[in-house]
């Protein structure tokens, strides 16, 4: 209570200094008047009276400073005191004021960009109504209470199972993802889009910028055929304009009307979520010409996040749901094999992916960053260590007048500290500039913004009160630490090379913190040349893909052969296209396909087993996959012919073994499987789905054998063209778009890319810590060179008469040069050593981000050492050079 | 008249309680007040008085309040608090315990060495 008391007093005082202090005086005066007043009253005259009570009080100003020492004032005056003498004295040395504030600025900006990116992506909550309480719903394997999330999609059914039991949640909403072709009166393109539960807006609790958002009433069945902007779709295709509210738009030629728009802070389920529309669940069968899945209870399709109950616990959530689980789970066929539990995680951040997969490319650059602002701090620190030698005399005249060495310290610490806090207010500038580059790296929607809230601004602050503290202290404690008798009376600026052991060891630390730095930009780097120049088994060069999907713009199973045989021809008689061809997966887009298998000889996968794909005629001559052995696809093999298989070398090697492959039949596992598709013919292997993958075990059937058998007609809805360009494939994908345009211009095309555009999608975490790490290290290397330019220039000038003594006694100048080099190359190769040794501890952490390359990769190794000693050696030479052109006349006069 | 005593360190904090505890004083009061209840046998620096009176304030030990004195002047007032009270008789009785220890030591004769 009494602390409580002390800090109301303290502040009244601080906060109302003036009229404290006016108190103060009125207060002795009135004592002053009243006793003279008393000794005026037992006789003595009024000037003698007066006298006598001031003797007696004794000396008013020490009263008062003790009186305000009592009030806890003497700190703020003493801190007040150090801050205008800090001012001044940086006023006085603006260069030096100007150097260390900027390079603070870099770190600390630096550092507060990345952690602005950690703090959005892994550390914040949707900007929803009470983000703590939501849960999201997903599989996991096993039995017990570990068991591994496999999945967090669900059927319908389900969905509705929860929504109608009031348990254990209050709302329960679901979510899937869509690509609807978008037709806004210019030509129709692929987004985006959500297909979500009319309670979806209600149980996140966002609020509309404008117009409504969905109710219960817009999922009942023969639902409103309305939609939901997002913020970013809102402002990007529609202008922004609030007069959208009511305007029709065509999704997958399905007349839509707009009631409203998302606000900007939403971004769905996921950080930085893309969905740029959302319409309401029951519109699926409508919008996509299939059949309604909102019935079929073994269809897994549905993201499901729910609102805790007040009061609920997740664990005891977990137990209820998880009871409604196995019991729906129990109603299904035995065919239908959904995974054994229910796991109900927390959804306070969303969908989870996001952030699981962007965990460690955060973690180093805040690793990378951090390096970088150490390496600040040691420049600085340097700096001040150099003018703490020039104040070498101030300081031993404070100490011998009987100033504290506490108190001198903090003196110097205050003006870090000065210097730290302009730095900190630009760094947070540099670092709003610099997000904005990073979400630009990252690809991320142009609406997209990283949250500067106060974990940042706490963050921002801790950087600056640690980078001044790590600056400071070191000058501080040395500075203070003198013979004060020695330094009041011998000359300063002596070359005292204790003092110097000091300045070696951080200009060593610095330079093995920026081969550190080094090393791992160059080994991101070559990952990223890696990826890129990956063996893909064919050359991406001249490659382009598009999707067309003419269901989505009403086309029935009947027609579509038709159209895609027109699309090919016309495609192909392009004369910027060499060739053409279909297939169902496009080639390095992500997205793989998987069935299980079954062989001739009885054996059967029942796992997802190889990678599948169906595929049209001259597929892999398009492709540019050289054919081993047998026949490619051709355009005789259809739907009544005798069902045919491609499959390439790992296939073979994998599940095929020695003989011939030609003639052996194989076929997909599951209900419908066999062995029905007779192998025609191996090709060589290649990747399929994603960059960074193995060289898989492929089988490929004709896109047109795909139907009948097994009835997915899904899969053959949408194909993707693969072209083969003559000349640059980015001006074919312009002809290519007329093309299928002048055949049907209602049908959308989806992403239309070069192969070389679509690697590029692969590589953007890799090409982004290339590129942050690149610059990091860039301006490590600066920093270092830097540092030790200026210590050896500082040392070089301390010694100058040493210099010009050795030149009188007949040293030349290159011996001059040879010394000043000697000197500082145990340095330089200690720095080295230690850099070497910190990037093979550090390198051993990277190695899940690397690609086809060892964390001790000897040329990066090398490369870098070289390029820091080819650094560190300029920066030494052009003081030596200097030191050996001393005239010695000059310096012994 | 005896010899004016030297004030012990730290008892003019307990004085000024004291001579507070029996009715809210201003500064200049509190010094008559402790030098009438001592009949003039402490000295105290005048001055000295105030940075003791703001440090009990500081430590909520008293309040203060403007008022008018006795000759119809502005004075600074000070009045105990409830945790006033409650150290002074901690004060007291700390005080009374040392004084009893101190009194039973120097007055020890050689029989009870």
């Amino acid at each position: 209570m009494t602390l409580l008391a002390r800090l109301r007093s303290f502040l009244r005082a601080a906060l109302r200094r003036s009229r404290m202090e006016h108190e103060m005086d009125a207060e002795l005066r009135f004592h002053l008047d009243a006793r003279t007043d008393d000794l005026v009253a037992r006789g003595l005259t009024r000037a003698d009276a007066r006298r006598r009570a001031r003797a007696e009080f004794g000396d008013p100003i020490r009263w008062k400073e003790q009186g305000r020492e009592a009030r806890g004032l003497r700190v703020v005056d003493g801190l007040q005191a150090d801050l205008k003498y800090g001012v001044r004295w940086l006023l006085r040395s603006p260069g030096l004021a100007v150097t260390a504030v900027l390079s603070m600025a870099i770190g600390i900006g630096a550092n507060v960009a990345i952690f602005s990116a950690v703090n959005t992506i892994l550390l914040n909550r949707l900007p929803v109504a009470d983000p703590a309480a939501l849960v999201l719903l997903a599989q996991a394997a096993g039995d017990g209470p570990a068991g591994e999330i496999q999945g967090t999609t669900f059927p319908y059914p389900f969905y509705r199972l929860l929504r109608d039991s009031d348990e254990v949640l209050s709302g329960v909403l679901a979510a899937a993802h869509m690509s609807p072709s978008l037709d806004a009166g210019g030509p129709p393109e692929r987004v985006n889009g959500e297909l979500v539960s009319g309670n979806y807006f209600d149980v996140l609790g966002v609020q509309p910028h404008v117009g409504r958002h969905f109710t219960q009433d817009d999922e009942a069945a023969g639902a409103n055929r309305v939609v939901v902007l997002g913020y970013g779709c809102w402002l990007r295709r529609f202008g922004g304009e609030p007069s959208v509210i009511g305007r029709v738009i065509r999704l997958n030629g399905l007349p839509m009307t707009i009631v409203g728009v998302s606000p900007r802070s939403f971004q769905g389920l996921e950080v930085g979520g893309g969905a740029e529309l959302r319409v309401p669940i029951t519109l699926q069968a409508e919008m996509h010409g299939e059949r309604s899945r909102l019935e079929r209870r073994g269809h897994w399709w549905l993201q499901i996040m729910g609102r805790l109950k007040l009061g609920v616990t997740r664990a005891q959530a977990s137990v209820v749901l998880d009871r409604e689980y196995r019991a729906y789970r129990a109603t299904l066929p035995r065919s239908e094999d959904a995974i054994e539990q229910l796991a109900v995680l927390d959804g306070s951040r969303g969908d989870p992916s996001l952030g699981q997969r962007f965990t460690l490319p955060l973690m180093v650059l805040m690793g990378l960053v951090a390096m970088v602002l150490a390496l600040v701090c040691v420049n600085v620190g340097n700096l001040l260590l150099a003018r703490a030698a020039a104040r070498h005399v101030e300081m031993s005249l404070r100490l011998a007048m009987g100033a504290g060495r506490l108190r001198v310290m903090r003196q110097l610490l205050v003006e870090t500290l000065l210097l730290g806090s302009v730095a900190g207010v630009l760094g947070l500038v540099a670092s709003r500039l610099g997000v904005r580059v990073l979400a630009q790296l990252a690809g991320a929607p142009p609406e997209f913004e990283f949250a500067l809230d106060t974990r940042v601004l706490t963050f921002a602050a801790t950087a600056v009160g640690i980078t001044a503290l790590v600056c400071g202290l070191p000058p501080a404690w040395a500075s203070t630490r003198v013979d004060i008798l020695r330094a009041l009376r011998v000359e300063t600026s002596q070359y005292t090379p204790g003092r110097m052991a000091a300045r070696r060891m951080l200009i060593a630390g610095q330079i093995a913190l920026s081969l550190a730095l080094l090393v791992g930009a160059g080994l991101f780097a070559r990952t990223l040349f890696n990826l890129r120049h990956a063996g893909f088994g064919f050359d991406p060069a001249p490659l382009a893909v598009v999707t067309l999907n003419p269901v989505l713009a009403g086309y029935d199973a009947h027609r579509l052969p038709g159209f895609y045989a027109g699309v090919l021809e016309r495609v192909s008689s392009l004369p910027a296209v060499e060739s053409a061809a279909f297939a169902a997966i496009p080639l390095l887009s992500g997205g793989f396909w998987g069935s299980g298998l079954t062989l001739d000889t009885g054996g059967r996968h029942d796992d997802m087993g190889p990678f599948r794909n169906a595929v049209g005629p001259g597929y892999f001559g398009t492709i540019g996959i050289p054919l081993r052995e047998g026949r490619e696809f051709t355009s005789t093999d259809s739907a009544t012919s005798q069902p045919v298989a491609i499959v390439n070398e790992a296939f073979v090697r994998r599940y095929l073994g020695n003989g011939s492959a030609l003639g052996r039949r194989i076929g997909p596992a599951g209900p419908r499987g066999g062995p029905r598709f007779t192998i025609v013919g191996v090709v060589a292997d290649s990747k399929g789905a994603r960059v960074r993958e193995e060289l898989w075990p492929f089988w490929y059937v004709p896109h047109s054998q795909l139907e009948a058998p097994d009835g997915q007609i899904e899969a053959a809805a949408e194909l993707a063209l693969h072209v083969r360009a003559r000349g640059s494939p980015t001006a074919a994908l312009h002809d290519i778009r007329q093309a299928v345009a002048s055949i049907d211009s209602r049908v959308a095309i989806g992403g239309g890319a070069t192969l070389k555009a679509q690697i590029e999608d692969q590589v953007e975490t890799e090409r982004l810590l290339a590129t942050l790490a690149g610059v990091f290290a860039a301006m490590a290397l600066l920093l270092a060179a830097l540092g030790l330019y200026s210590a050896v220039s500082y040392m070089t000038a301390s010694r100058t008469r040493e210099i010009g003594i050795r030149m009188a006694l007949g040293a030349s100048p290159p011996a001059i040069l040879r010394l000043m080099c000697a000197t500082n190359a145990p340095t330089i190769a200690a720095g080295a050593v230690a850099g070497v040794a910190i990037s093979l501890l550090a390198a051993e952490r990277l190695r899940p981000l690397l690609f086809e390359l060892e964390p001790a990769d000897p040329a990066t190794l090398l490369a870098a050492t070289a390029a820091v000693t080819f650094a560190t050696a300029a920066a030494v030479l052009a003081p030596a050079r200097r030191a050996a052109r001393i005239d010695p006349a000059a310096t012994l006069r | 008249m005896a010899p004016k005593a030297d004030l012990l360190q730290g008892t003019l904090d307990m004085l000024i309680l004291k001579a507070v505890s029996l009715g809210p004083l201003h500064g200049y009061g509190v010094l008559l007040r402790i030098q009438q209840i001592s009949n003039d046998r402490l000295t105290i620096q005048q001055g000295s008085l105030y940075p003791a009176l703001y440090r009990l304030e500081h430590q909520g030990l008293l309040a203060t309040e403007w008022g008018e004195s006795e000759n119809r002047r502005k004075a600074k007032y000070y009045r105990l608090t409830a945790a006033g009270r409650r150290q002074l008789q901690q004060a007291t009785r700390s005080w009374n315990e040392m004084a009893d220890t101190i009194g039973a030591i120097l007055g020890a004769g050689p029989e009870q060495v």
